[in-house]
């Protein structure tokens, strides 16, 4: 018998029981399965069946003590199916919204249970389209097709904490190199997808652009176990929203800016960090001189930094080169 | 496709034709996207399920009548399962972006219904949706997005105060806002704006001020936000500007630009750009600075020298107190 249909069939069996059945119960039923060969073999592989089952939302227990009937494995009815979700016909809506920016887009690493959650929707309450006047766009990778692959492995490997080997080029020294990452996150930033992972090679975090890896690799050891733990006190938050200036490349350098009003409803969502010194003037902490002088250049005349003196003579002779 | 997925796939059938009885083949194939044929054959492989010796009605009978699909059996699984924890992440991930602006109430109703629907079904111990983060953070999108949105499903049109980058100015103008879309994080409302007499689109970040006018206008046939975007942020105009960054920006240009670039001297790369007004690719040079160099049109070269001098102005002026 195939996997598929041992696990439909074990999926049918537990939900026509109408009390726990026990293990011998189970080989007795799935003999070709469960009773060949070695006890051991045969208990790990129902083990990894039922973590299948479980996986695919079937809660499946064993239950024993005074209040059951019998010891045994049973599928929990009042957790198995979905209850019904009423959505006005703004929220359905909205839902639809969102779910069209990403449902047929490969790029998105939860596509295919992004699909399978919404057929579930589907079927337990009414959808209504996406509001007429609104598009919400999810990019859609390279050109060469490498990102969805990448974007997929990378998501299986965060789910189940498993470490990466991954070929990195990196732009800052031009350099190729192999690395060991345990993935702690993936963010979208600017249009690029971007892993941020404990580095094994330099022994810190570090983020990886995606489309700057040549290959990855999942480790395939142990394929249940964990490789690492992601420490509790680990946040991606800093690196939602990280601007250009605030990598950490060297101490923090203390840069106060004036910035002209008409620019401030679109910069302030980057200067979050910032400390506000009165309406248009800001102090920022600067641990990437290049990043930051980038930023104040291509704003031109709209923001000028007014200390210290280092930073501005930085500036100047920048600007110099150019004359 | 793998076996968690195909199981997923054929109780998704179960329950769906449940719910649906008499549901047209060709619809039902469209939904679970099979061809036809290959969703008879797993409708053949579905009566297998279950195990001799079967008791009354514990078999699934799935059949086919006049294009139509049923289905009889008497277990449990005629509703869809719970949510798996990866359809439970995928929900949240995707409801990342919606910003609340897009409608306050009714985005924080959605994502409370869909939140409870996981918390009752998840084990909030494994959760992993802030593993993954598919927007930048939740922040204002504009305190003019209601009054946009408004007047796009009216058909009014709208006076807004714009700063334009690629002009460098702030302008008053006239528009007839056709769509809002997001893009990249970003908000943005496309429309005729009658300065120019053009489709323009304008980002929200740089609408300073607006106005609702008591001026209807008709879309014009053809306008489609779920069609459009090929001209979405295109600069208007054909002015050919080239710029030359060295080796050491090489690398940011090539994955920004791709296609327009081409390999310079020493390991550099010399981008082709097309603009209708200088001040993009002068912004570009000074962003990269001193590792760009404007090569062409001339009027760019002198642009570039400009907006330096300009820029350096401020360095040599002493700063005031504020």
């Amino acid at each position: 018998m195939n996997r598929t249909e041992r696990l439909l069939d074990l999926i049918a069996y537990l939900l026509n029981s109408s009390e726990p059945v026990s293990w011998r119960e189970i080989k007795n039923h799935f003999p070709e399965d469960y009773a060949r060969g070695i006890e051991e073999s045969n208990q790990r592989k129902f083990e990894r069946d039922k973590a299948e089952l479980i996986t695919l939302g079937i809660p499946i227990d064993y239950k024993s003590g005074p209040e059951v009937s019998k010891d045994g494995y049973a599928i929990r009815e009042d957790k198995l199916f979905l209850r019904e979700i009423e959505f006005n016909p703004a929220e359905s809506s909205l839902l639809m919204l969102s779910a069209d920016a990403v449902r047929e887009n490969l790029n998105f690493p939860y596509q295919p249970q992004l699909k399978s959650a919404l057929y579930k929707i589907i079927s337990v309450s009414q959808v209504t389209p996406p509001p007429p006047e609104m598009k919400i766009s999810f990019p859609k990778g390279g050109a060469t097709g490498k990102w969805p692959n990448l974007v997929h492995q990378i998501r299986e490997a965060l789910e189940r904490k498993k470490s990466i080997e991954i070929e990195y080029y990196a732009f800052s020294t031009r350099e190729t190199t192999r690395r060991k990452v345990n993935p702690y996150g993936l963010i979208l930033r600017r249009g690029h997808w971007t892993l941020v992972g404990w580095d094994h090679l330099r022994q810190g975090l570090r983020c990886f652009v995606l489309s700057r890896m040549s290959e990855v690799i999942v480790n395939r050891r142990r394929p249940g176990s964990p490789d690492y733990a992601i420490p509790s006190d680990f946040s991606l938050k800093p690196y939602q929203n990280q601007q250009p200036w605030e990598l950490a490349i060297h101490e923090p350098v203390r840069v106060s800016v004036e910035i002209s009003e008409h620019r401030l409803p679109e910069l302030l969502p980057q200067l979050t960090r910032a400390v506000p010194r009165g309406e248009n003037r800001f102090d920022i902490d600067v641990t990437h001189r290049s990043g930051f002088v980038s930023w104040i250049l291509e704003l031109k005349t709209d923001a000028r930094v007014l200390a210290p003196a280092e930073m501005r003579n930085k500036i100047s002779r920048t600007l110099r080169n150019l004359l | 496709m793998n076996v968690a997925d195909r199981i997923n796939r054929i109780l998704l059938i179960m329950s769906y034709v449940s719910q649906n009885q008499g549901i047209w083949l060709d619809d039902l194939a469209k939904k679970v996207e099979m061809r036809p044929q290959d969703l008879l054959k797993e409708m053949e492989f579905m009566l297998l399920i279950g195990k001799p010796p079967f008791r009354p009605d514990d078999y699934v009978d799935i059949y086919v009548e006049d294009q139509r699909v049923f289905i009889e059996y008497d277990q449990m699984l005629n509703r869809p399962l719970r949510f798996t924890r990866s359809e439970a992440v995928a929900l949240l991930v995707s409801l990342q972006l919606l910003d609340p602006e897009v409608d306050p109430d009714a985005v924080e109703s959605l994502k409370s219904k869909i939140q409870e629907v996981i918390d009752r079904s998840e084990d909030p111990r494994s959760r992993i949706e802030n593993r993954v983060v598919v927007d930048r953070p939740s922040r204002p999108v504009s305190e003019h997005f209601a009054l946009l949105r408004q007047a796009v499903e009216e058909h009014l049109k709208v006076r807004i105060d714009y700063y334009s980058l690629t002009r460098n100015e702030t302008l008053s103008r006239k528009v007839r806002p056709y769509h809002l879309t997001k893009r990249l994080g970003y908000w943005y409302v496309e429309g005729y704006c009658e300065l120019r007499r053009d489709v323009r689109t304008f980002k929200f970040d740089r609408i300073l001020a607006a106005d609702l006018l008591n001026d209807s206008f008709s879309l014009p046939e053809g306008v489609d936000v779920r069609r459009g975007g090929n001209n979405f942020l295109r600069f208007p105009g054909d002015r050919q500007m080239r710029v030359y960054f060295d080796a050491d920006v090489a690398p940011w240009i090539k994955e920004q630009w791709g296609d327009s670039v081409e390999p310079g001297e020493d390991g550099g790369v010399v981008l082709t750009l097309e603009s209708e007004t200088l001040e993009f690719p002068s912004r570009l040079v000074l962003r990269f600075a001193p590792h760009a160099r404007p090569l062409s049109p001339p009027e760019l070269i002198e642009k570039v020298q400009r907006d330096a001098r300009k820029v350096l102005s401020l360095y040599d002026a002493p700063v005031s107190a504020s």
